[in-house]
């Protein structure tokens, strides 16, 4: 097994609401990515899947547990990131209309990682530019461009160019392409996956859509209110679903052929909605939609299990 | 004719802008039968919901221009109608139920009395007492799967859920008989499992109740799920129209082929390579077919001429020279402003 | 570094048409409102009146201390186009010169007060939720409690009535305006991804606030400035009209409308016409200010 890049402990975070009330986003989370891995988050809207992301990136404190990223650990008391983990990790928002500011220009955006972290001196940070451009596959004369003037997948690759100015090893791509439309995000799926294989960068790629995730990552954790509920390689993932969360999220995947018709479990149907995660159910937090739920799944809540070599499920039913 | 609710003849819709005319919407033709379920497929930017809202003439008329078409509506002709015929079609005829389910509520007024002025100004129950239209209500909000109407019925918008809200949305507008029903993207803000739901209930409600579905959506999928007939519009034309299963049997033109190629599978099998290229400028289109600087197939007449439409099997269209003689072609008109 | 100068060249070739193009588009956005293209008119000849008032007056010597009580309480006529005033002063020429205080003073004002409240404004929104924003921020609503003129009357009263007193006290109550305007933009714009990413990104607090936010705030206080140039010469005149702005003999739209008020209706020209300057120059303002936030404002097609 290669190196492990970002472990995840027993990661909490909670944010307060009115008083002794918690929203309870991420409960208990753990998971390892190694090197040269793209882990795929999944889960439903208001799962917590993107507070992982904050938080492992310092934008948030975490309430509890801790986040180990190349061999240093990161605990509850340390303020922020050190300007190693600054360098070494990035991240792609979702909404290319916010992540960059419309009053600068490509070249002022891509500029400044390459300032703070001295990347290359000052007098070459142009030619640099054009490099990275050139590795996002992007004209030149884009350097010069504002970001009103260019397209939502353009937008997007440049966002991925200025999370490479900094050379990171982990890049955590916060729902890359939800925004934009399957013409365009087959293009910045297809650059992604070859920056992967030809710079060997680690990914965590966060998406609501099943159907990208089985093309991209190498194995997938499925949230559910602020718990992972299954984390597989991404054939087994799909193809041996055991958690009945995931069972009723590939179901509900609209597909356009019948093969992959033939891959949607059928003895399970969508219903109700998420709870609220300030008032969680007691014992297991799907009890409330589960379909196969027993006495003991509404009193208490499952423990992790490794059914397989790198199969874990969270859930009464599949012990072993 | 009387088979027919909404037919649309040759529209086309452009918007005023700084530069000239944007030219949106292009020369389209569309069909809806009666209790048939249609879907209206094309990336954003597309035209798609131009078209709508100029069905119901919801759009700011300020900034569109027609140069020519009809919209036909159960043989009274939309683009005519004055002020009053035009709220007769909205409240009795056709409703449209928006992408944003949190925007389309208004939030200082309780579901319940959202419900009822609808109920009230559809003229549909001019006889009915306060507590039968309440009755009409509840029965709408059970109709949509959600439990425990009274105590909806006196929430506000704010204390639903996405999913719920966009129930409440689609009881709105059931509770009328109305001929059509516009959905356009009716899931895009909810997650797939709440999408599921609530597709399926559409698709139950509107067979149950025989009206006629316009499904306005970017994915193929989600139309392949839930409508009998599909049209693809790429920049302002339908490029392809057919029954559902003949579009995933045999996608014919090249946009809905490259289309479906981009679609990541369930199944796996990798990455396609997109579509190269956007959208075309509409206030300067290409000169030909619309989708020429982005097809892999372009030959020389296709930069030249508009492409005709075929008929290729039987109900199922294409506009593409792949399938016609260069000699069918039709000029692109209106270039001038 | 051919490949370097290559972009040199292209950066002539491709920045000007994107320019150019936005240009167009803020002209379009502009024009599209003919009361727009008046304001701007009547800014630039209120500019012009206030920048050359002694060359184009046809009496400059009777702005200062004349007295001509030959030629006094004239009616308007074609030697003295808005008559005379009770020393046979030209009231044409007065009001002329009275737009160059004017507009002096609304340029001082806003010259201090724009910059001190954008920077409080930016400080306060972007630690949006701390204490640096409750005690800005507090600050702020106590000036914007009491009302402005009251506040300028007591300001301007305390201090030796003229001119820079008055500037003064306009000043005073004019930056929490801009404080609370850019607290808002700022405080949104502080949650947008890009300022998240240059956070992350570990820049300086100094650029995440002066070139990542403040380009964004620039709109709605350009907005702002264009209209309240209009406000700030009412402000002025009020103080001026009850005798705390610019002294006698110098004229000041305020002052000449007081002086003239104890003469009406009989000599009606001594009011009416420096009414009418003050008009002029805060319609064309706030005809300007319209155009300007039509220009920025991101909708319309």
């Amino acid at each position: 097994m290669s190196k492990e890049i970002l472990t995840v402990k027993d990661l909490k975070q909670y944010f307060p609401v009115g008083k002794d009330r918690f929203v309870r986003a991420v409960d208990g989370v753990n998971f390892t990515i190694h090197q040269g891995e793209v882990m795929g988050l999944v889960g439903e809207s208001g799962s917590g899947k993107s507070t992982i992301a904050y938080t492992v990136m310092g934008m948030y404190r975490q309430t509890d547990g801790e986040i180990i990223f190349d061999g240093q650990t990161i605990t509850k008391n340390d303020k922020g990131r050190n300007k190693q983990f600054r360098r070494d990790a990035q991240i792609v928002f979702q909404d290319p209309g916010s992540s960059l500011n419309p009053y600068q220009d490509v070249r002022q955006i891509l500029s400044l990682p390459l300032k703070v972290h001295h990347v290359v001196p000052k007098n070459e940070i142009e030619d640099k530019i054009l490099e990275i451009l050139d590795m996002v596959e992007l004209p030149p004369d884009f350097m010069y461009k504002s970001p009103n003037s260019i397209g939502g997948g353009e937008r997007q690759l440049v966002s991925i160019a200025r999370a490479l100015c900094s050379q990171p090893k982990f890049i955590i791509l916060d729902e890359p392409t939800s925004s934009l439309d399957v013409s365009i995000q087959a293009k910045i799926l297809n650059m992604l996956m070859k920056l992967h294989e030809e710079r060997g960068l680690t990914y965590m790629f966060i998406t609501h859509d099943m159907g990208v995730m089985r093309n991209v990552s190498t194995k997938i954790a499925i949230m559910y209110l602020g718990k992972i509920c299954e984390i597989a390689p991404t054939k087994t993932f799909y193809e041996e679903p055991r958690h009945p969360y995931t069972q009723m999220l590939l179901s509900a995947i609209p597909v356009i052929s019948e093969e992959e018709e033939a891959l949607k479990p059928k003895r399970i149907r969508c219903e109700g909605e998420i709870p609220s995660p300030v008032n969680l159910p007691s014992g297991c937090s799907f009890h409330t939609r589960c379909p196969f739920k027993t006495e003991l799944c509404t009193q208490k809540d499952p423990e992790m299990r490794e059914i397989e070599p790198g199969h874990f499920v969270r859930c009464h039913l599949c012990q072993g | 004719m009387a088979d027919t609710v909404l037919k649309i003849e040759d529209l086309s819709i452009w918007y005023k802008t700084y530069r000239g005319m944007s030219k949106v919407v292009d020369h389209i033709n569309m069909e809806v039968k009666r209790r048939e379920k249609v879907g209206l497929v094309g990336e954003s930017g597309c035209g798609k919901t131009t078209t709508m809202k100029t069905i119901l003439r919801v759009i700011d008329e300020d900034i569109i221009h027609i140069p020519n078409g009809k919209i036909l509506f159960n043989g009274q002709e939309v683009l005519k109608m004055n002020k009053n015929q035009l709220l007769q079609l909205r409240r009795q005829g056709a409703s449209m139920i928006s992408q944003s389910p949190m925007s389309a509520l208004n939030p200082v007024f309780t579901i319940g009395q959202q419900l009822l002025d609808i109920i009230r100004y559809s003229g549909q129950y001019p006889k009915a007492s306060k507590k039968e239209q309440l009755e009409i209500a509840k029965e709408a909000i059970t109709s949509v799967m959600l439990s425990d109407p009274d105590r909806i019925l006196n929430s506000y918008p704010h204390q639903l859920s996405g999913g719920m809200r966009q129930r409440i949305c689609i009881a709105s507008s059931l509770v009328t008989p109305r001929d059509l029903l516009i959905a356009d993207e009716p899931c895009t803000a909810l997650d797939v499992t709440i999408q599921d739901q609530i597709h399926r209930m559409l698709r139950e409600l509107v067979e149950e109740k025989g009206r006629s579905l316009i499904m306005i959506t970017h994915s193929l999928g989600v139309a392949r799920e839930l409508v009998d007939r599909i049209y693809i519009m790429y920049g302002g034309n339908i490029v392809e129209s057919c029954r559902t299963e003949d579009l995933f049997r045999a996608p014919s033109h090249p946009y809905t082929a490259g289309l479906m190629a981009c679609v990541p599978r369930l199944s796996g099998g990798g990455l396609s390579a997109g579509i190269y290229g956007y959208v075309p400028d509409y206030v300067n289109p290409p000169e030909g077919c619309r989708f020429c600087p982005r097809c892999k197939d372009a030959k020389e007449i296709c930069k030249k001429k508009r492409p005709p439409r075929v008929e290729i099997e039987p109900e199922h269209f294409v506009r593409c020279f792949k399938y016609a003689d260069a000699a069918d072609g039709e000029p692109e008109e209106g270039g001038a402003e | 570094m051919s490949q370097k100068a290559n972009a040199r060249v292209e950066r002539k070739g491709f920045l000007s048409p994107s320019t150019r193009e936005n240009l167009r588009i803020y002209r379009y956005k502009f024009t599209r409102n003919k009361l727009s293209v008046l304001g701007l008119i009547l800014v630039l000849l209120s500019l012009f009146f206030a920048f050359f008032a002694l060359k184009i007056v046809p009496y400059p010597e009777h702005i200062g201390s004349f007295v001509d009580y030959a030629n006094a309480n004239q009616p308007p006529s074609g030697a003295h186009w808005f008559g005379t005033d009770q020393m046979g002063r030209d009231v044409f020429s007065r009001v002329i010169y009275c737009f160059r205080g004017a507009l002096q003073m609304s340029v001082v004002v806003l010259a201090i007060s724009v910059p001190v409240g954008t920077l409080l404004g930016l400080i306060a929104g972007y630690y949006h939720g701390t204490w640096i924003d409750t005690v800005i921020m507090r600050i702020t609503d106590v000036f914007l409690s009491v009302p402005a003129l009251i506040l300028a009357l007591c300001i301007a009263s305390i201090l030796e009535p003229n001119m820079t007193n008055s500037m003064l006290a306009v000043t005073i109550m004019w930056w929490p305006w801009y404080a609370r305007l850019v607290y808002g933009q700022a405080s949104s714009i502080s949650g947008e991804y890009f300022v998240k990413n240059a956070e992350l990104v570990g820049a300086s607090r100094m650029h995440i606030l002066l070139r990542e936010i403040l380009p964004n705030c620039l709109s709605p206080i350009l907005t702002k400035m264009a209209l309240d140039v209009g406000w700030v010469i009412l402000m002025g005149a009020s103080l001026s009209f009850v005798g705390l702005g610019e002294q006698p003999p110098t004229p000041a739209f305020g002052q000449m409308i007081s002086d003239g008020a104890n003469y009406m209706p009989d000599m009606w020209w001594l009011t009416i016409f420096p009414a009418a300057g003050v008009a002029f120059m805060i319609l064309g303002f706030n005809f300007l200010g319209d155009g300007i936030r039509d220009m920025f404002d991101k909708g319309g097609h």
